[in-house]
């Protein structure tokens, strides 16, 4: 039985352990803000004249996925943030706001001011989302969106909601507030409006009003509704597919 | 059957606006359905539904070929009324069958037109013709003001 001789490296000196625990830290950040993602209620638009009429559903589910918003080491403030990537099925997005700033009371709180996005909703098509200000809290990964917020999209649709709190662990998005729907085929107002499981589910609540106009055409041109199905499938874009395994890879934070 | 014109209104293809107005609706994709709930109101032109629920099966799965989205079929539940013009039926359930084009009103059905009053248990219209029948062996009982026949060409009677 050899004894081995206890070849105890000696202990690593502390700063070496230190910056180790500090690198472990700032990994896990980078993942966690990697998972910052939004789900936009998709609307639905649905009739049927009881009386009269052929009328189509469609929903539409914008993902829009803020993936990393990598912030400058230092920099607390950040001007116009831009971030751009493109989720599993390679469908671009572009998120941009004025300011980003993290609060210096939690760090896990980044306000963001003017934010605009830009998503890619495959064949061509696309939706663009305008909201005044948002914080992300990065502990209860929430984002809520105050004031008004605009949806735009080449299928046209365009949407306005005050307000929206989006929580992005399990993808439900709530409006408490007063919410109205524009399409050529018809629009929706609803009181409240929630979105679950990534889009399947849509409510709206409080009262709704909705009107349609059959004659605009009843039957989707074929390749639009493929999109608005597509669309509405669309499974939230995984931040992790999204995101380039290093840091540095698919989105850049580019600020100046 | 004399009821049969005036029930035109209900004609499938017209391009009018629809109103819908109800508390609550929920859409679930996955299912096709959609589903609204709470005093249910719908008016096209002089056409009104009200229910207590109405769901609305559609199709057009992303395969779906031509691709849009249609509906097929439509649930109306809940003290249903359905009127065009002076014609009311009322009753507990309506199924509207959009490609076959036949509405179904279902449970205690109450078919009036004016005066005239027909109770039975399921009455089926057809949306292109407007025919109303009361479908055979339910109990049928007939309330027909005389003076009212005198403008209709044959005496009711299905």
């Amino acid at each position: 039985m050899t004894a081995h001789p206890t070849t105890a490296d000696s202990p690593a000196p502390l700063a070496t352990r230190q910056r180790e625990r500090a690198r472990v830290d700032a990994v896990r950040h980078s993942r966690r803000v990697r998972r910052l993602k939004i789900v936009l209620p998709s609307v639905a638009a649905v009739i049927v004249a009881v009386i009269a009429g052929m009328v189509v559903i469609s929903t539409f589910a914008p993902a829009i996925d803020l993936s990393a918003l990598s912030f400058g080491g230092d920099g607390i403030v950040m001007a116009n943030p831009r971030l751009s990537g493109h989720d599993k099925q390679n469908r671009s997005y572009e998120v941009t706001a004025d300011r980003a700033v993290q609060s210096l009371a939690n760090p896990k709180v980044i306000t963001m001011e003017k934010i605009g996005a830009r998503v890619e909703l495959g064949d061509g098509s696309w939706a663009t989302f305008k909201a005044v200000e948002g914080v992300f809290d990065g502990s209860s990964e929430t984002l809520s969106l105050t004031d008004r917020i605009t949806i735009d999209s080449s299928l046209g649709y365009q949407a306005t909601l005050n307000g929206a709190e989006i929580n992005l662990k399990d993808g439900v998005v709530t409006s408490a507030d007063p919410f109205s729907l524009t399409s050529e085929k018809g629009t929706i107002e609803a009181g409240r409006l929630e979105v679950k499981d990534d889009g399947q589910t849509i409510l709206f609540g409080d009262g709704i009003k909705m009107t349609l106009n059959p004659a605009a055409g009843n039957k989707l041109p074929k390749e639009v509704s493929s999109q608005l199905k597509d669309a509405a499938k669309t499974k939230r874009p995984r931040a992790e597919g999204a995101a380039a395994p290093a840091a540095s890879g698919g989105e850049q934070g580019t600020g100046q | 059957q004399t009821f049969t014109e005036s029930f035109t209104g209900l004609g499938v293809n017209s391009n009018d606006p629809i109103q819908i107005e109800a508390r609550e609706l929920e859409v679930r994709d996955k299912e096709r359905v959609a589903i609204f709930r709470g005093d249910v109101n719908v008016r096209q032109q002089n056409a009104v539904l009200k229910a207590q629920n109405l769901k609305v099966f559609y199709t057009g799965g992303p395969g779906a070929k031509g691709g849009a989205q249609d509906i097929s079929k439509l649930e109306a539940g809940g003290k249903v009324y359905v009127s065009s013009g002076d014609q009311v039926a009322t009753g507990d359930k309506a199924v509207f069958d959009l490609k076959a084009e036949q509405l179904t009103v279902s449970g205690n059905v109450v078919l009036s037109k004016g005066p005239n009053v027909i109770q039975g248990e399921v009455l089926e219209i057809d949306m292109k013709t407007g025919q109303a029948k009361f479908r055979s062996p339910s109990r049928i009982r007939m309330l027909i003001q005389p003076k009212s026949l005198g403008k209709e060409k044959t005496p009711p009677g299905n």
